[in-house]
């Protein structure tokens, strides 16, 4: 029986080289004759959404034609650019959920600045637009469907513990969650977010922000979230579950470190979350309410996460149906096509309008608050040490959290650690 | 999992063991170049040309990138660095000293009860196997499972069944049996667990099957006589077996060892490697270094250092415990 | 006597049966998973059962994404790399253990050495090498990496190490080649640990994740376990896709493996009979 799978072993390798080469040899043909053909990575459209775009773009643009992979979900999709990057196999553009990432390429040298060359930057929210230039150049052009942070509030357990409306301050948010704390329904007021990930970073930033405070100092070269606002912020949240009012334990499941299982289990009758919890099917007799993130002592606040697309060095006229795929992707029709995939918002105003997005109301009745409190939202910094920070941020914040440091002790760290961080890549 | 050879069933005894083999070997020494070149052609290339496909792509694809690193992490720069400064060992005691040392601990303190533990269920459930009782190949299958479904979504069940206190599976389950719940995600000690339990499971099964088909070619005439001496199962299990599948178990536990080593993915999924570094092992820092940080220079050296423990770790295993096996190397 | 055995066969049954469920436990609960509608799953308070069941669910999950293209490269990268590396494993166990030739050693140190190099860690130089030989996103560029199993050359020289040289002498006095000694006489021997050993590499082959993930880059060659992470956005996952695309992943594989484990071990129990 071994014997002929002995033979079967080179026939199966030849025929797999031959199969490889062959269908190589008839890609490489058809480029030949056919428009300019570029290639584009993303890890956050599925496919049916990047056919749906591809084609769009080539009715538009005859000359050129678009390939979009999906190629894996944001944490692979780093290791996979950097080996691209490093090997010379790059795509033209990459659709990236982190804009962070954008200095990093720039180190690569392969990455060509945006600036000047995509139009629709200008009608782009400020403090959005500010966030993608880095070192005076802009370094990727924000995708439309940005999504930002509000306050989901379950309307049973308030309406149970009389409480007619859904707190505006994180003052008044301690004090409701206390009285909606029930130990023997096994339910918390709120949840605060525990773990070791960047969600718990992205998810405090606002609070930080809602109390005056900055996450670095203008230059980008220090930390400056260990100031009094910081340490007020981070108290906020410590106090919930020293009080509590928030649980103790970590409602982290697969990677999701937000809470909204915990939400939905109304284990908690209140969490900060992003739109997905509100299309999120709920079962019936499940009522509850979005309101505006909690505003800190300065004033309201929230967390605009984005998703960049940058485009890369290839051949030129790939580059050039690269840059047009990029200023097409900002068409107010295309720009509201991809905010309504995944319910965000539309980064400039001409969106709005569109039916794609009048759309989105009725399926998610959160989607109007989290469009009015875009214009109090804060962007992270774009640098290259943001993974760096971050991390020692969250960990810091973390160990707070569970009590094993006081909150100044744990952002003094952060600070130190960070500081470090910024300082050895500059 | 060697089958013994053909026909020394009905041979005597003392076939079975070490002795038999050593012997075929010096006569196979001498007989090879001997005989070899007197009697049929073997053209001096032939084991070469026999070990070249494996050997020549492990060095291409395992060796020679491991070389590459090795020789990028003397110097400091990024991945995409143009100029490099060499730094010497400057990256190897930075690791050490930012976290590294802790990723090894909790690698060693991992490694360590996981290869205890999934060995001993593998070899428990593969002796109960082994019993010839009616539709005992039924039950052989399921254990293969764990190893085939993809780890993203047994770890999403596997984070559900751990869930707080009162809401997952394992703490309702505690809470049933009047035991003290716990909050695996938040609890360092506890996180861990969660993570051996995982890998524990996920791997058992190759040892399971490794241990059958070990267990499966074991001389049936020594045990036979054994158990007609009156020795009952369990000194039938020490005094013959045990021994008896000493090779195989030097070579199982080489396997285990280095998986437990090179955990990572249950970590990504389960913890990412928190809280604070509770679950970060040796594979993990190194990602998280490399993409997350942007540390090449640390995941370099990282990696270097991963790859030396496990080769030292590997010699000292062959080397003491499967001394039969050694002087067969 | 009889009692006895009896009691020994019970106590043998239910150990097995319980570490049966343990070991099944968590896989009903994904197949419960996949049935059940997404806010069922993400409720804790919900009971395990699912309250109706979608099966729909797995229709909707097959048509989110070609599957059935990515299906077509599993298989062919899962056999492939599976026939190379019985083949590679059988040839350089079999040259390790009955041969001696200068270097041997030091060979063998090279091919145990590749197990301790986690694909984690040389990313980026694997690729360089690939990208090299123009077999980025290309089969070949799958599987021969894949070729070299230092455990399948650890088994099958353990195999031979016990086997004697005699075996071959009558093929020798004849007259034939070393080679021919092998596939004649040698190589047939050996089934009972190849077929254990293919379905444990077949296993591993097709949910091998992050080496396809790094070498593909177009959506066509893409494998199945690079499918699952369609259904997981940055901070949100889809779990009843998910779980539903993990059933129709393992599927197939499920299949294989409980057809072939009783081959596997119905083979080794022959062969040890011999």
């Amino acid at each position: 029986m071994y014997r002929r799978s002995n033979k079967k072993l080179s026939a199966v390798a030849v025929s797999a080289m031959v199969v490889g080469s062959t269908v190589a040899a008839v890609a490489g043909s058809a480029n030949a004759a056919a428009p300019v053909t570029f290639t584009y990575w993303t890890s956050g459209w599925g496919t049916s959404e990047i056919a749906a775009i591809d084609s769009a773009f080539d009715a538009a643009h005859p000359g050129y034609k678009a390939e979009g992979s999906f190629i894996a979900k944001s944490d692979e999709f780093l290791p996979k650019v950097t080996a691209a990057l490093k090997t010379n196999t790059q795509p033209t553009v990459v659709i990236d959920q982190q804009p962070y990432d954008l200095p990093f390429y720039q180190e690569s040298g392969k990455l060509i600045p945006l600036t000047g060359k995509v139009p629709a930057t200008n009608s782009l929210y400020p403090l959005i637009r500010k966030s993608l230039f880095y070192k005076g150049q802009q370094l990727g052009m924000a995708l439309s469907g940005f999504g930002d942070i509000a306050l989901y509030y379950n309307k049973a357990d308030f309406a149970a513990a009389g409480i007619a409306a859904p707190p505006t301050t994180w003052k008044q948010l301690t004090a409701d969650a206390i009285k909606l704390t029930d130990p023997a329904a096994k339910r918390w007021g709120f949840y605060v977010p525990l773990g070791d990930a960047e969600w718990i970073s992205y998810d405090w930033e606002p609070v930080l922000w809602g109390d005056g405070g900055q996450l670095l100092n203008s230059a980008g070269t220090k930390a400056a979230f260990d100031s009094a606002a910081g340490v007020a912020a981070l108290s906020t949240w410590v106090n919930l579950i020293k009080d509590k009012a928030a649980p103790s334990a970590s409602f982290a499941s697969n990677g999701s470190y937000d809470g909204g299982n915990a939400f939905e289990s109304n284990a908690v009758a209140m969490v900060t979350d992003g739109i997905w919890v509100d299309f999120a099917t709920v079962p019936k007799g499940f009522s509850y309410g979005v309101a505006p993130f909690p505003a800190g002592s300065s004033g309201p606040s929230t967390n605009i996460g984005l998703a960049v697309s940058a485009l890369f060095q290839t051949t030129a006229a790939q580059d050039q149906a690269g840059l047009a795929f990029i200023n097409f992707l900002s068409t107010p029709k295309e720009g509201a096509y991809i905010a309504s995939q995944d319910f965000g918002e539309p980064d400039s105003p001409d969106q709005v309008s569109q039916p794609a997005i009048r759309a989105l109301p009725a399926k998610a009745p959160g989607y109007n608050v989290f469009t009015n409190i875009v214009k109090y939202g804060g962007v992270r910094p774009i640098n290259s040490d943001w993974g760096a920070v971050s991390a020692d941020l969250y960990t810091e914040i973390n160990d707070a959290l569970t009590g094993s440091v006081t909150a100044s002790q744990a952002l003094a760290t952060a600070a130190q650690e960070a500081d470090a961080s910024l300082a050895k890549n500059g | 999992m060697v089958p013994g050879p053909p026909g020394t069933r009905s041979a005597p005894p003392a076939n079975a063991g070490r002795a038999q083999t050593g012997r075929a070997r010096l006569i196979r020494r001498r007989t090879t170049n001997g005989r070899g070149r007197s009697v049929g052609p073997r053209p001096l290339a032939l084991p070469y040309l026999f070990i070249a496909p494996a050997v020549v792509l492990t060095a291409t694809f395992s060796l020679l990138p491991l070389g590459m690193l090795a020789w990028r992490s003397l110097f400091a720069g990024g991945v995409f660095a143009k100029s490099l400064s060499y730094v010497g060992l400057q990256n190897y005691s930075d690791a050490l000293s930012q976290g590294g040392t802790q990723a090894l601990r909790v690698t060693a303190i991992y490694t360590v009860i996981f290869v205890v533990l999934t060995m001993g269920f593998g070899l428990a459930i593969a002796l109960l196997l082994n019993v010839n009782v009616p539709g005992v190949q039924y039950l052989r299958a399921p254990f293969i499972i764990p190893l085939v479904v993809p780890p993203v979504a047994t770890a999403l069940i596997w984070g559900n069944l751990f869930a707080p206190s009162g809401f997952g599976f394992v703490n309702r389950a505690l809470g049933a049996f009047g035991l003290p719940q716990g909050n695996f995600s938040s609890s360092p000690s506890l996180a861990l667990l969660m993570v051996l339990t995982f890998g524990i499971w996920q791997f058992f099964g190759e040892c399971v099957i490794l241990y059958l088909a070990a267990l499966k070619t074991l001389p049936l005439d020594l045990i036979e006589a054994a158990a007609v001496d009156g020795a009952g199962p369990w000194r039938r299990f020490r005094h013959i077996r045990w021994p008896l599948l000493r090779r195989q178990t030097v070579l199982i536990c080489v396997i285990t060892t280095l998986a437990g080593l090179q955990t990572f993915t249950q970590i990504f999924i389960l913890t990412n490697g928190g809280p604070n570094g509770a679950t970060t092992t040796a594979l993990f820092y190194i990602f998280n270094q490399g993409f997350v940080q942007f540390n090449t220079g640390l995941a370099d050296a990282m990696g270097v250092i991963l790859f030396v423990a496990s080769l030292v770790i590997t010699v000292v295993l062959v080397g003491f415990f499967g001394r039969g096996a050694r002087r067969d190397v | 006597m009889f009692k006895s055995r009896l009691r020994s066969r019970a106590l043998i049954y239910s150990l097995l049966v319980l570490a049966v469920l343990i070991v099944l436990f968590p896989l009903v609960y994904m197949l419960g998973t996949a049935v059940k509608p997404n806010y069922q799953i993400i409720n804790l308070r919900a009971s395990l059962w699912p309250s109706h069941w979608e099966w729909h669910n797995v229709v909707r999950a097959w048509d989110s994404a070609p599957f059935g293209r990515w299906f077509v490269n599993t298989v062919i990268f899962s056999v492939g790399a599976t026939l190379g590396q019985i083949g590679s494993s059988l040839l350089a166990g079999y040259a390790f253990a009955m041969f001696e030739f200068p270097g041997k050693r030091i060979l063998f140190y090279v091919l145990i050495a590749g197990l301790m190099v986690p694909f984690t860690i040389v990313i980026v130089p694997v690729v360089q090498i690939l990208a090299d030989l123009h077999w980025l996103n290309t089969y070949q560029g799958l599987i021969v990496p894949n070729i070299a199993s230092a455990l399948g050359a650890f088994l099958v020289r353990q195999f031979y190490l016990g086997m004697p040289y005699e075996l071959g002498e009558a093929a020798r006095i004849d007259g034939a080649p070393e080679w021919k000694v092998f596939s004649r006489v040698y190589a047939p021997l050996a089934t009972p640990i190849i077929a254990a050993f293919a379905i444990i590499s077949f296993l591993y082959n097709w949910n091998n994740f992050l080496f396809p993930l790094i070498v593909v880059n177009t959506t066509n060659m893409e494998v199945l376990s690079q499918g699952l992470s369609v259904f997981q956005t940055q901070f949100s996952t889809d779990y009843d896709l998910l779980m539903s695309a993990a059933l129709i992943v393992i599927t197939p594989i499920l299949v294989v493996a409980v057809i072939a484990q009783r081959r596997i071990v119905e083979g080794i129990t022959l062969g040890a009979l011999q």
